[in-house]
């Protein structure tokens, strides 16, 4: 049987078309949340048994990614995963914590991380003897007794880069990103996170992110404690009052009523969403009483007053007088 | 098409996975598989997420080694005809040569499913599901992979006719495991969503992830993504295996 060459060229045009068109619309994996992302999870996962036995093995490329800027941070030396659960908060202090080192490798014995045990164990707890010895010789070791050295975060970037194009709903790589980012480049920063909010819009903690790199932006500006704020910081910091009350809207639907004192609630809720949720409504509130008056910032305050009924800052919102 | 002629092919596709052992290194990995659960069964699970994590780790391999699986097989089956000198004999008798590419990517297609059915029933039954896991999502996960390895099959059967042996596995592979991510990663590209795709009908993380199935249309879409590009895979190749002089 012949096949007309024009009929079979528009039949099979036609089919890759229509698939083509099929692929951009149908993506399986575009849900957001899920418990490969879920802070919580990661840190459960890290510490069993299971995941020792297959090392960096882990469910995503992004997380194994996440896991590369870990060991680009510490000079190479794989330290047992201790960083999975960190906020972003604890991830800034620890960065701050160790600032000074940068390029001056201190042996503090009381810094903190010393005695985070590392992926090739110290001699005394090492069976291969001379192959042990070889391996800590030919590969970034050292004494997990020691402080840990923090390399300059300017390596992690193409990590977060790479992560984010693998998996644009990794949130997370985009926030730890764009922190390391804003030392670099504050404006690069800032698209980054904007990109990250592009993919995942209703991402309370992107929102809560950008709010604090305009917040950082304004301080570049000029003074932000000023009775009279110059036009630019006070456009920037408009910028990130409207981001803190999306992040703090956005939240709101998002937050489980379960969460306990510790931070932690059903579905993957951690310390790491509840210290946000608290910046966005905090900062929502200062901002308002600063920039438009306190009464628009008390109407806030009773907003979520159900949802953080001890939240300091809310509580003296409700008690300040106009 | 004729089904008997089909079926005698298809038949002796599966003779040859016999006789090459294909099966007896597809019963090692099955080994090694339940080696793997039984151990980490013996080490116990600390946590839910942990037997999630065994979960997704072992549809993941599973999908992965089903589709190199039957990627390996389509993609030899004409190259190893034409070098042994076999396709003469076979296509000196009544069978068309349509009928004969259809034997051979059906049955590269059907062992793919029988092992992805064999392996991915041990796991869901082996490995302990510790967290809520959504059965729609399993359904729907379970009725597209049968159709992604059809595709796979189809990639292989066409790049073994259009590239030398190897040439033609090693691109065939690239583009069942590289297209998805490459389609990922140039997101602003729409021309990279022309290329098939046999990861996009892959729903593992999403099962894992105890997110709930697709939506109907969705569903339906996705099924249609995985016929259309087998019809197209298998129909370009027919044109070429019909040109071909032999």
């Amino acid at each position: 049987m012949k096949t007309c060459p024009i009929c079979a060229g528009t039949l099979l045009l036609g089919g890759v078309l229509a698939a083509g068109w099929i692929s951009s619309r149908v993506d399986p994996g575009a849900y957001a949340g899920g418990r490969a992302r879920d802070e919580e999870q990661l840190a459960r996962r890290n510490s069993s048994a299971l995941a020792t036995m297959l090392g960096e093995f882990r469910t995503g490329i992004s997380d194994i990614m996440f896991i590369k800027t870990e060991r680009y941070l510490h000079a190479g030396v794989g330290y047992v995963p201790h960083a999975s659960a960190m906020s972003l908060e604890e991830l800034s202090e620890e960065i701050d914590e160790h600032h000074r080192e940068l390029g001056l490798p201190d042996d503090d014995e009381d810094a903190d991380h010393a005695g985070t045990p590392t992926l090739i164990p110290p001699p005394h707890q090492d069976f291969r003897g001379f192959v042990g010895r070889l391996h800590r010789e030919v590969k970034p070791w050292r004494d997990p007794n020691k402080a840990h050295v923090h390399t300059e975060s300017n390596e992690l970037l193409p990590w977060f880069r790479v992560m984010t194009m693998s998996d644009p709903r990794y949130v997370r790589g985009y926030i730890a990103g764009g922190f390391f980012l804003e030392r670099v480049d504050p404006q690069l920063a800032l698209e980054f996170i904007e990109e990250g909010l592009l993919n995942n819009p209703d991402d309370f903690q992107l929102h809560v992110s950008r709010g604090f790199l305009r917040i950082s932006e304004a301080r570049r500006q000029g003074d932000t404690t000023a009775e009279d704020l110059e036009p630019a910081v006070r456009a920037a910091l408009e910028l990130a009052r409207a981001d803190f009350l999306r992040g703090a809207e956005l939240m709101a639907r998002v937050r489980p009523d379960d969460v306990d004192d510790e931070g932690f609630g059903s579905g993957g809720w951690g310390r790491y969403q509840e210290s946000d949720a608290m910046a966005a409504v905090g900062m929502s509130i200062s901002l308002t009483r600063n920039l438009v008056d306190p009464r628009a910032a008390r109407e806030i305050a009773r907003r979520f007053q159900g949802i953080f009924p001890d939240f300091p800052t809310l509580r003296n919102a409700l008690e300040m007088e106009d | 098409m004729n089904s008997l002629h089909v079926s005698a092919v298809a038949r002796g596709v599966f003779l040859e996975l016999l006789r090459r052992k294909d099966l007896a290194v597809a019963g090692l990995f099955v080994g090694l598989y339940l080696l793997f659960v039984a151990s980490a069964r013996f080490v116990g699970f600390d946590n839910p997420a942990t037997g999630t994590f065994l979960l997704n780790l072992s549809l993941t391999l599973i999908v992965g080694l089903c589709h190199l699986i039957t990627l390996t097989t389509a993609a030899r089956q004409f190259p190893d005809e034409f070098e042994r000198r076999t396709l003469y004999p076979l296509l000196a008798r009544p069978i068309r040569r349509g009928d004969l590419l259809l034997g051979k990517w059906g049955a590269s297609t059907a062992a793919g499913i029988l092992l992805f059915a064999a392996l991915s029933f041990l796991a869901l039954l082996l490995v302990p599901r510790l967290e809520s896991y959504d059965g729609g999502t399993l359904f729907q996960f379970l009725a597209l992979q049968p159709l992604a390895l059809a595709m796979t099959a189809a990639i292989g059967v066409l790049f073994s006719l259009v590239f030398p042996r190897l040439p033609g596995l090693f691109l065939a592979a690239a583009l069942v495991f590289g297209s998805g991510p490459l389609t990922r990663f140039a997101k602003g590209i729409p021309i990279f969503h022309l290329l098939p795709n046999p990861g996009r009908m892959n729903l593992t993380l999403r099962y894992t992830d105890g997110i709930q199935p697709l939506a109907g249309f969705d569903f339906l879409l996705l099924l249609a993504y995985g016929f259309i590009w087998t019809a197209v895979l298998t129909f370009a190749a027919s044109i070429l295996f019909q040109r071909r002089s032999i």
